[in-house]
């Protein structure tokens, strides 16, 4: 008999101590590297002198090459034997659906999934989805058009074989996907933080108050979600919303469990290594922060081995009250290459978006902007205000703003007023951060 | 080596059995409907279930038979 509220869709995987965890992953990251070199001429010749029988413990993947995003896109450049270059790890004629990456820091990446890789995904979408509380009771609403852009696929097929309700809402505008809400009134939502609260800036325009929708959970998908964007989201929508992490390349690889407080690793899916920020050659103690390498286990069709996601994450302590033994990842920082130097200080844009929503729920959108004056580095937050900024006169708010700043990020910003709607409203990935000193 | 090896109360050995079981079933299965469309393309689904399920529970009996 199914358990249909039982905690974990896989007990036996979830709540395998810690030790068997690891022991199983790297039996699998063996296995794994057997099929990727036997069947993946890129892995081939990349790790031609590695033996996977020499992998005994986590030490020992240390001394095995990263694999590039940049990798990819060179091997994919020849489009040759097929355009998914010399990646593949399965016949062409395998090969079921084309995916590609969204194209945010260069040449988007063909991603080919084989029907078998493709089950393994959507089983791991299932943990995450079981995890976040999503049952076969719950009706789901996606509100995109899914394109090449695997996340939400990796969703609608995931709550189906939960046995939940989907209800695909692409090919509508935005207030036609809150009419149709209402009407069919989902209890789950798949989205983006950024398009998550566009729609409840809509739904309120429509006179619609998002909190009367009936949305009781929320995941996220495509973005960093800093703490204070997920407790406005929460708010605005009267939900819960869970985060993941993860990317089209290696699929999910960390999710939030219902106590919402750090993601779980998708283990023993995946073998997930948080390495320093600076050398990339070694483990991060708990709480520090480094850059996340993950290599999938199940995935054939496009084999990955140690690959550098470039998320910038800290890593949590271990154990949750879930029951789960899994790596906690207690932060989710951003992006390497979104982290800059600015006058000398590292900054990650997240800091800002934090900072924004936590404290100043009058700005609606906002944009940063770097240049360069003169010699200097100069950064700008320009903020759009809702229509009412609670009577404060502006040089009071910008002086204010800038001083949480100036707190916050150890940097002196320049705060510009926008006019209402003038700055761009985001579905998938926001693009807030514009670094115009690379132009 | 044990006879079982169980997790709260699930008998891991014995569904391990049972997934092997199906494997050698789906691919008898196959090979009678080979040149059958209806037949390869919907065995070849039912070995990707399989393919999961053995991610999910026969690696975990392997690990703990050595």
């Amino acid at each position: 008999m199914e358990k249909q509220n039982s905690l974990y869709w896989n007990p036996v995987l979830e709540t395998l101590p810690r030790e068997k965890l690891v022991e199983i992953e790297l039996k699998n990251f063996r296995r794994y590297l057997r099929y990727a070199k036997e069947h993946s001429a890129f892995y081939r010749k990349k790790l031609k002198d590695i033996e996977p029988e020499d992998i005994r413990t986590l030490q020992d993947l240390k001394g095995l090459p990263l694999t590039e995003k940049e990798d990819l896109r060179i091997a994919q450049a020849s489009e040759e034997p097929t355009i998914y270059g010399h990646i593949l790890g399965v016949d062409p004629r395998d090969v079921t659906t084309f995916r590609q990456t969204s194209g945010t820091t260069g040449k988007p990446v063909y991603v080919p999934e084989s029907s078998e890789s493709w089950y393994w995904r959507v089983e791991v979408w299932c943990h995450l989805l079981w995890m976040a509380g999503f049952r076969e009771t719950d009706r789901v609403f996606v509100p995109f058009g899914y394109n090449v852009y695997v996340a939400f696929w990796e969703g609608h097929y995931a709550a189906e074989k939960l046995g939940c309700e989907v209800v695909p809402g692409g090919a509508l505008d935005t207030k036609a996907r809150i009419s149709k809400m209402l009407e069919v009134k989902p209890s789950g939502l798949l989205n983006t933080p950024a398009y998550g609260l566009h729609m409840a800036e809509v739904a309120n325009e429509m006179g619609v108050n998002p909190r009367d929708i009936g949305i009781k959970r929320m995941l996220c998908s495509g973005e960093p979600m800093p703490p204070a964007t997920r407790k406005m989201l929460e708010a605005v929508w009267n939900t819960e919303v869970y985060d993941h992490i993860g990317g089209t390349e290696p699929c999910a690889w960390a999710a939030m469990c219902t106590n919402r407080s750090g993601l779980h690793v998708m283990e023993p899916f995946s073998l997930v290594e948080i390495l320093d920020l600076e050398t990339q050659t070694k483990e991060v103690a708990e709480g520090e922060l480094g850059i996340a390498v993950v290599t999938p286990l199940g995935r054939r069709s496009f084999p990955l081995v140690r690959f550098n996601t470039k998320d910038v994450v800290r890593r949590g302590a271990d154990g949750c009250p879930c029951g789960r033994n899994s790596t906690i990842i207690s932060e989710v920082a951003g992006r390497s290459d979104h982290l800059r130097k600015i006058r000398g200080v590292l900054f990650t844009p997240v800091s800002v978006e934090d900072l924004v929503r936590q404290e100043f729920p009058e700005i609606t959108e906002f944009e940063i902007v770097v240049e360069k004056k003169g010699a200097m580095d100069e950064i700008t937050l320009r903020v759009e205000l809702s229509d009412k900024p609670g009577g404060v006169a502006p040089a009071e708010f910008s002086a204010r703003l800038s001083e949480r700043l100036k707190i916050k990020t150890n940097l002196r910003f320049q705060i510009v007023f926008a006019s209402r709607g003038e700055l761009p409203r985001y579905t998938l990935k926001s693009k807030r951060f514009k670094d115009l000193r690379e132009m | 080596m044990e006879d079982s090896i169980r997790i709260g109360a699930w008998d891991l050995k014995e569904m391990n059995a049972k997934i092997a079981e199906i494997e050698m079933r789906i691919n008898e299965l196959r090979d009678l409907g080979a040149g059958l469309p209806a037949v390869e393309k919907n065995t070849r689904n039912m070995l990707n279930c399989i393919y999961v399920l053995k991610f999910g529970i026969s690696d975990i009996v392997d690990m703990e038979s050595r």
